[in-house]
């Protein structure tokens, strides 16, 4: 054994220099690794990709990272009661203050909704949706898909009777800039709110829900219609990263007390739906590994196999055994890393590139207009180098394993045998 | 080149397989695994596909319904005084010409319990026709399906869960509590009770449990039935089960009077010019009342007018009544459509015919249809074409002197899920996706072992060449040898695919259990089984796309090495 | 028995007259009609206050209400939260004004379905014309005694269908006719509302509910408290009061 290890690095050498011997050989199993490891690169992006749109859309318009209301309002969400406002009897810009407090913490923004019922239009009931816009937008994209806020004509309502409307229900009810836009909805004390704002703006989310029944209104001026001055509904909680989340909730729990609920967005309903489906995805993957594996499997066994007068030649000057399946597995591994590096390098810039355009689904499968999901019309792919590295390893494991086994065998075929064949 | 050569090419490149028997092995089976794997993963699509389609028909909607056009029309709106009678006779009928038929009342409350309240849509059914053709009945959790004469409900779980209603599948320490705090159970039932559950510390759907979590107690699920009767009794005896459905019973009747200035600014201008002249002729204004009043008309003149207003969104036609109805919560639905678990209910239909109920004397809002021959696993059948439906009743009903009521008409499940199919449009544009990856990776694969299989063989081609061979041999001597490699290995693949597919597609894989254990026990059902489905496109489409694309492939090393000196493609290793 | 949860909340609103109740006879019709009888004032003006107890929590609610005849109202909000809140009733129609919007908004369509103030009453209810007589079958269904008060029971039932509360039940003191209790049943026959009259005062030869209270019986812990305040009655009221010059004002 001593010596053998000595004698690697010149097997190493004569590995290195077989790869330049044969170009064309050589070409074959670095495309097909590399195309194998491109495929895996780019099905494990897409596949983030469409999770990460989902976590964003929930993040950006239902939970933020953190969410915390009055147990009273969780009881009741279908009605989206506004007379439960969270940590009821504090002052909210204590609370805000002691939440931005939170190591970790990047935000804290009041959310408010209603329901309101319109007069006179086709669409009879929406959701008035209080947010500090500004704020808000500086944060997060509301178009998902453009990466914008999302405001198609005008601009976002200021502290005044404004609101902004979706594209979908602007064309619904035939409303544009500048018409009053007639409603009623129950203050946190019970009143009547008539109020009739102008429509300032008209806004795009590629979110169906949205787009289709939500009146966007400025905070502070809802805040004054429901009469909840200095409290909020919702506070929605960004972090520094979604991660931090678990973290963050609990130092909230402690400042919020007894009486509220602080929701993670990971408990979402349908986040934990896709992760109960997870195995799926995870099997389709491995169908995609099965099938890249194959290619690059075949092509290596091809490669060797046409190579085994070479292995009697080397075996007849006095190579042992083990060395020579040594030579080819070293010779395999540099394909291979060489393979993988390349599908690893094309499918990384690929998706370096994909991550900043849109593969809208309408393109692909026509309009959608399914409400109860949170998806947005778009996905992006997914960046990442943990996703490229794993792709390259499991690239170069897969390929020189199996080159591993027929040279294993043709080293074992006697060296005249060999040379006839 | 003649007849007689061509045929002794295609000898050669058959010759030529046999020669190279392990490369034309590896080839195949490249081919192979490729067409097998993409027959199955688009098998599986396609499988996911139909299961979400069968969901609807079998968990919702049935395949086709029988309805008042004008309720189609406001279909979002629910308009519960939408009506027809009669339905006994149309099911007798459909029932004769092979349909299953199942009739509803469906309208929307709140449902109070003793906790909280939650809107609900109400389904009243007939249980046994329910049973018959509905799938979700065969999904009732914990306690039973309503039986017909009673004031039952059975509810989604997710909401009886919600307003504390049935048997609590995870309920946190103080619920539990609370229910054995009753003073109407004997020790022995605490100590039942407590049998049933063991303490967990994990997370509730949509609670934050940061701090290592609350303690829950989770319902053992293997108790034996007579013991999940017993809680469900107990459950029943300490009141948790009562319920109230606080409703409003819309009717639609012509209205004695109606003012002026709704007259004048609501009703008038949404008429058509023949309506206005029925209505001027209907009422008489009275000038010092400031009201139009009803003078008096013809039976079919009094229904043209009632109709007109409703169809022009008159409010004043439609009357409503509060109604309340106390019910004992029966059963939890918790399906793999979501669609029962949530705000759901289901009723008898026979309760709530009088004065007690909904005043429906007799009037539905749908009759559910499907083939008497499809099952839960199906499909819709072309007798359930809404148009053979319709032909169906017509037929039957002129066979008893009758037509049907201009009003009626049957629509397809389809035309209730615009919004459903453009989610399921997403779904499969995302999956197509995946097929398409597949498809060239597949595609690659097949290619490059044929033109390292071919380029192998660049001597021989000079050898070829030496001895006479004309390029255009050349060509069709490899690409037909190619051809056949992408028959023979496409076939193969064709079969390993369609027998890895007959289990996936008669049983089918199911999850469930892994994914409801893998989402944390929090209760939420999933459609964890998945089946395959035939796609014969696919299976046909696959041999042929797989020769050509091995052709194809043959075709570059070829030109290469036809392109090279005679001698240089000799000496090439 | 719509008109009459309406003459009650219709205080509150002031959107309805009032007739009190001051027959001798003790035959159900004829109380009936009294109770019908909305024009034996001519005007009301009063200030009011609408105590809404919900789920342990209490929203207080004043007002200044002015009505004439069975057309005319006009009410403006007075607590803090509600200041400067104004609702017209002309001629069937309805305004509203608010702060918020500082114009008039008249009210139209399916917004007359939505509840007024977080109560159990809708916009339509207090646009509503027809008589109450017209609409039920008394009986009277015996004598009881309801907070120390005798009182005749009396049974309504709707003649058509297609009322809210097809079945009511009305408690009436026997000595001064004061509405002292009713009841309000749905379809089944089960109890839904009841309003309880808790102190009535004397002006001139009528005699009126200031003080009351509403109970909806399926909101758990739910109550509105009504009370009325310096009531003037048959004092002219200015026309100027009931245009929507007033609600802008």
């Amino acid at each position: 054994m001593n010596n053998q290890g000595s004698i690697t690095p010149s097997l190493i050498k004569i590995a290195f220099r077989n790869i330049f011997r044969n170009r064309r050989r050589t070409l074959f199993c670095i495309v097909a690794v590399g195309i194998a490891v491109f495929f895996i690169v780019l099905y494990s992006s897409l596949i983030s990709g469409m999770l990460k749109s989902m976590h964003q859309v929930i993040q950006v318009f239902e939970l933020g990272h953190v969410r915390a209301v009055s147990a009273q309002y969780e009881a009741e969400s279908e009605y989206s009661p506004v007379q439960y406002p969270v940590a009821e009897g504090r002052s909210l810009a204590e609370i805000t203050a002691a939440i931005r407090g939170i190591p970790g913490v990047k935000a804290v923004f009041p959310r408010i909704s209603a329901m309101a019922t319109l007069q006179e239009s086709s669409v009879k009931h929406a959701t008035l949706w209080g947010l500090d816009m500004a704020g808000e937008t500086a944060v997060n994209y509301f178009n998902l898909t453009d990466r914008t806020d999302g405001l198609v004509e005008g601009r976002y309502p200021g502290n005044a009777n404004e609101c902004a409307v979706g594209s979908r229900f602007a064309e619904k009810t035939g409303l544009g800039i500048g018409d009053r836009l007639p409603l009623k909805t129950l203050s946190s004390q019970f009143s009547d709110k008539m109020w009739s704002p102008v429509i300032t703006g008209i806004f795009r989310f590629d979110y169906a829900k949205l787009d289709g029944e939500t009146i966007i209104v400025d905070l502070t001026r809802l805040q004054r219609l429901l009469l909840l001055e200095d409290a909020s509904q919702q506070l929605i909680v960004y972090g520094d990263s979604e991660d931090s989340s678990g973290s963050i909730a609990r130092e909230m729990k402690k400042i919020l007390g007894e009486g509220n609920v602080v929701t993670e967005w990971k408990d979402q309903y349908w986040i934990v739906m896709m992760n109960m489906y997870q195995p799926i995805l995870t099997s389709i993957y491995l169908i995609f590994l099965i099938v890249a594996c194959f290619l690059i499997v075949n092509t290596v066994t091809m490669i060797i196999h046409e190579r085994i007068k070479e292995i009697g030649m080397m075996g007849s000057l006095g190579m042992s055994r083990g060395e020579i399946v040594r030579v080819f597995f070293f010779e395999s591994l540099f394909l291979a890393a060489a393979g993988a590096t390349a599908g690893a390098l094309v499918g990384g810039i690929l998706t370096g590139i994909g991550q900043n355009f849109p593969l809208r689904w309408t393109a692909l499968a026509g309009e959608s207009t399914f409400a109860a999901m949170p998806a947005a019309n778009a996905i992006f792919l997914d960046f990442s180098f943990s996703s490229l590295f794993e792709a390259w390893g499991l690239g170069v494991l897969v390929a020189s394993l199996f080159t591993l086994f027929p040279s294993l065998k043709s080293a074992f075929v006697e060296p005249v045998e060999a040379l006839r064949r | 080149m003649n007849f007689a050569s061509l045929f002794e090419l295609k000898r050669m490149a058959f010759r030529s397989l046999a020669r190279h028997k392990a490369k034309t092995i590896l080839t195949c089976a490249a081919i192979m695994v490729s067409v097998a794997v993409y027959i199955f993963m688009d098998s599986w699509i396609a499988g996911m596909e139909r299961e979400s389609r069968r969901n609807i028909i079998n968990y919702e909607l049935g395949a086709a319904k029988l309805q008042t056009k004008m309720y189609f029309a406001k279909k979002d709106e629910m308009p519960a005084y939408e009506t027809f009678q009669d339905w006994e006779t149309y099911r007798d009928i459909l029932d004769e010409s092979g349909y299953h038929a199942a009739p509803r009342y469906v309208f929307s409350g709140t449902l109070y319990s003793a906790t909280g309240s939650a809107p609900i849509l109400f389904n009243a059914v007939d249980p046994t026709a329910e049973k018959r053709m509905m799938a979700y009945t065969g999904y009732v959790e914990l306690g039973r399906f309503i039986r017909e004469g009673e004031f039952a409900v059975a509810l989604g779980a997710m909401t009886a869960e919600k307003l504390k209603a049935g048997i609590p599948t995870r309920p946190a320490a103080p619920e539990l509590e609370e229910i054995l705090a009753s003073e109407l159970l004997s020790a022995a039932d605490g100590d039942f009770i407590r049998s049933c559950y063991e303490a967990s510390e994990t997370k509730a759907a949509g609670e934050n449990l940061a701090e290592g979590g609350e303690l829950r107690f989770i319902l053992k699920r293997n108790l034996p039935t007579g013991d999940f009767d017993r809680l469900w009794g107990l459950m029943d005896a300490i009141g948790r089960n009562d319920v109230r459905i606080s409703t409003v019973i819309d009717l639609k009747a012509l209205p004695d009077s109606i003012r002026w200035d709704k007259w004048v600014g609501e009703l008038w201008p949404e008429l058509t010019g023949w309506e206005q002249a029925l209505l001027g002729k209907l009422y008489e204004l009275d000038e010092e009342e400031q009201l139009y009043f009803f003078t008096g008309g013809g039976e079919d003149e009094k229904a043209a007018a009632l109709e007109a207003m409703i169809r022009a969104g008159f409010s004043g036609a439609i009357r409503h009544t509060n109604q309340v109805i106390d019910v004992k919560v029966v059963g939890m639905v918790n399906s793999p459509d979501p669609a029962n678990n949530f705000n759901v209910g289901y009723l008898p239909l026979d309760i709530l015919q009088d004065e007690a109920g909904m005043m429906l004397e007799g009037q539905v809002t749908e009759l559910l249809i499907r083939d008497k021959k499809m099952g839960a696993a199906d499909m819709t059948s072309p007798l359930e074409n809404p148009k053979t439906i319709r032909a169906a009743l017509e037929r039957g009903l002129a066979r008893r002197s009758q037509t049907l009521p201009s009003e009626l008409d049957v629509f397809f499940w389809m035309d209730y899920m615009e919004d459903y199919l453009g989610y399921e449009a997403m779904e499969s544009g995302s999956s197509r996706i995946f097929s398409y990856l597949l498809f060239f990776l597949a595609f690659f694969g097949i290619s490059n072992t044929m033109l390292l299989a071919i380029l192998e063989r660049t001597k021989e081609i000079g050898m070829m060449r030496a001895l006479g061979m004309t390029t255009g041999q050349l060509y069709f001597t490899f690409m037909i040898e190619a051809g056949l490699l992408g028959i023979l290995g496409a076939a193969l693949g064709v079969l390993l695919g369609c027998l890895i597919n007959i289990p996936m597609v008669k049983y089918g894989i199911d999850f469930s259990g892994m994914l409801e254990e893998l989402g944390g026990n929090i209760g939420y059902r999933v459609a964890g089984n998945f089946r395959g489905a035939w796609k014969l496109s696919t299976i046909i489409g696959s041999i042929p796309v797989a020769a050509v694309i091995s052709s194809l492939m043959a075709f570059f090393p070829i030109r290469g090495a036809a392109k090279k000196e005679i001698t240089s493609s000799l000496r090439f290793e | 028995m719509q008109k009459k949860i309406t003459v009650i909340w219709a205080l509150l609103l002031s959107l309805f007259g009032w007739g009190a109740l001051c027959a001798q006879t003790p035959r159900a019709e004829e109380l009936l009609r009294r109770v019908d009888q909305n024009e034996v004032y001519q005007t009301i003006e009063y200030e009011g206050e609408m105590i809404i107890e919900y789920q342990s929590r209490r929203y207080v609610k004043t007002f200044h209400a002015w009505v004439r005849g069975n057309s005319d109202s006009f009410m403006e909000f007075t607590n803090p939260e509600d200041r400067f809140t104004r609702y017209l009733k002309r001629s069937g129609r309805l305004f509203f004004y608010s702060p918020d919007t500082e114009e008039v908004i008249p009210i139209s369509g399916h917004l007359l379905k939505e509840s007024l103030m977080g109560s159990d009453l809708s916009l339509e209810d207090t646009v509503n014309n027809e008589s109450l007589e017209s609409r039920f079958n008394a009986a009277i269904a015996g004598e009881e005694v309801f907070n120390g008060r005798p009182a005749y029971v009396l049974d309504l039932n709707a003649k058509n269908r297609g009322e809210s509360y097809p079945r009511q039940r009305l408690w009436i003191d026997r000595e001064n006719y004061d509405l002292l209790h009713y009841e309000l049943f749905a379809l089944s026959g089960v109890k839904a509302k009841e309003w309880t009259l808790i102190r009535s005062e004397v002006f001139g030869a009528r005699r009126f509910p200031v003080e009351s209270e509403m109970r909806d019986l399926l909101r758990r812990d739910s109550r509105t408290i009504f009370i009325m305040r310096n009531v003037i009655l048959d004092q002219p009221i200015a026309d100027s009061i009931f245009t929507t010059r007033n609600l802008e004002r």
